[in-house]
């Protein structure tokens, strides 16, 4: 079977792919950023084993089981729909997708940095205390960059999985790169082309990714000596 | 002399085993004291409780008059900062302790620049000093003649455990106190380090509190020789008197075999 391809018509809509992709990648960053900042608290916080951390991990390991455990799509469909009846409170469709985002991401997070910090051997710690580090100062110079290096691999791979959970905003109509496919598609009912376009451009975005991820895990830092 | 450390009635342990117990130990400055005895006597947890890094059950600790620590039925109350004086107490360790991913100079300037918040520029100076006095170069020269770093792992044990050495003196602690700092090593680089230990010793003069099992090692460095036995002071003598003990059978029985072998360690 021949398909009579209208590539045209990817160029004529290129404003629109352009503006998909850059919902895409603000969604992708700004949860990024997010849920790393949250996942790297919680993480540390799981962490310190104190009775007085005690219910604070429970809280922890309750937000874990709502926000990691469910699957991402039902979370945003419930609070896109259900938040508004229940606590009458009503976020845009782009601000549900952000938080959503986030709070997922910053689950995984938590569970990586939690098992990047049991991996540093407590002597580590014991040679800052024996030079009069105070723990907020170990932590900055000791802990975090070596939860970086050992952590790095699960970071980029979450990452990457974010870029693409971005395409489950399409569901409550935020316009990047999927629901732009699936726009196109209802105004000219073509969908081979509208699709084949997104997909290369969601490769070529991970591509680039990758390509980033070679170059940091070379640098000097990232290299483990332990 | 100037007291340095005061234990009184000072009891360690963990759970129901107790190391010390009602322990009574007064240090003097410009001391170099060698605490030996047999393994799990208590030695390595008195060295730790003088840091702070463990806290005692029962008892006090003064350092310079000052008391630093009380403790009452297992609640230790610490009355100093600790990090300051953690700072001012300088503790090397058997297994060196050097952070992996950090340079060489990088390990000995972190406390000098973040702690005692000296200039990055002088702090990587004496660093180099430090390095030069104990005979590690802290830069590899690479094939394109450029110098690079060195990190940890790339050096031997023993100039770890010298570089550990230069980490600790880097922060002018007023006493520095040595984990049985030549255990990990065999004993042609345990008096290497011993070589090293004199020198920092006649240039710094800092008063020294040593664990080690190696009564040689002890005899050629200290002033004064502790030896201990079940969580008890059995000898306490100034080391040119040590003949005098000779009789005490513990001490006898531990420093008997250990002769031979620490012999050829001062031997090299």
């Amino acid at each position: 079977m021949r398909y009579d391809w209208h590539l045209g018509l990817i160029w004529e809509y290129r404003e629109a792919f352009i503006a998909g992709l850059l919902v895409t990648l603000k969604l992708t960053f700004v949860s990024i950023v997010f849920g790393t900042v949250i996942g790297f608290v919680l993480g540390i916080a799981l962490s310190i084993k104190a009775w007085f951390m005690r219910p604070v991990h429970l809280i922890i390991h309750i937000y874990n089981a709502l926000f990691g455990w469910l699957p991402l799509l039902v979370l945003l469909v419930w609070m896109y729909y259900f938040l508004p009846v229940l606590f009458d409170v009503r976020f845009s469709a782009l601000t549900v997708c952000y938080v959503a985002l986030s709070l997922n991401l910053s689950a995984f997070i938590a569970d990586v940095v939690r098992g990047a910090i049991s991996e540093i051997p407590s002597t580590f710690i014991e040679a800052g205390k024996a030079v009069g580090m105070p723990s907020l100062l170990i932590l900055r110079r000791i802990i975090l960059p070596d939860i970086v290096r050992i952590a790095l691999p699960s970071l980029v791979a979450l990452y990457i999985n974010q870029f693409k959970w971005t395409t489950l905003g399409s569901v409550l109509g935020v316009t990047e790169l999927l629901h732009t496919a699936d726009v196109i598609m209802i105004q000219t009912y073509r969908s081979l082309e509208a699709y084949t376009a997104i997909a290369i451009i969601y490769l070529v975005v991970v591509g680039i990714f990758n390509l980033v991820y070679l170059q940091i895990q070379r640098m000097e830092f990232f290299k483990q000596r332990a | 002399m100037q007291e340095l450390f005061r234990l009184e009635d000072v009891t360690v342990g963990f759970g129901s085993h107790e190391v010390l117990r009602g322990f009574n130990l007064t240090i003097y400055d410009k001391e170099r004291v060698a605490i030996c005895g047999p393994s799990g006597t208590g030695k390595s947890t008195l060295l730790r409780c003088l840091n702070l890094l463990e806290h005692i059950r029962d008892g006090c600790i003064y350092f310079r008059g000052e008391k630093i620590i009380e403790a009452h039925a297992g609640t230790a109350k610490v009355l100093v900062n600790e990090n300051q004086h953690r700072a001012r107490v300088g503790i090397v360790f058997q297994q060196y302790n050097l952070w992996p991913n950090k340079t060489i100079i990088d390990n000995i300037t972190e406390g000098p620049i973040y702690v005692a918040g000296v200039t990055r520029k002088a702090a990587v100076a004496r660093a180099k000093e430090l390095c030069a006095m104990v005979d590690v170069n802290p830069f590899a020269t690479a094939q394109n003649g450029h110098s690079a770093p060195k990190y940890p792992p790339q050096l031997s044990g023993g100039q770890q455990q010298r570089v550990a050495l230069a980490r600790a003196v880097a922060m002018d602690p007023q006493v520095l106190l040595l984990d049985e700092i030549t255990s990990a090593l065999d004993p042609p680089l345990a008096a290497e380090i011993l070589q090293y230990l004199k020198k920092i010793n006649e240039t710094f003069h800092i008063p020294l509190v040593l664990v080690t099992h190696h009564v040689e090692f002890a005899k050629s460095l200290a002033s004064r020789l502790i030896f201990m036995k079940d969580g008890r002071v059995v000898v306490d003598t100034p080391v040119d008197e040590i003949e005098r003990f000779a009789k005490n059978t513990d001490f006898q029985r531990y420093l008997e075999p250990m002769t031979a072998d620490a012999e050829q360690a001062t031997r090299g």
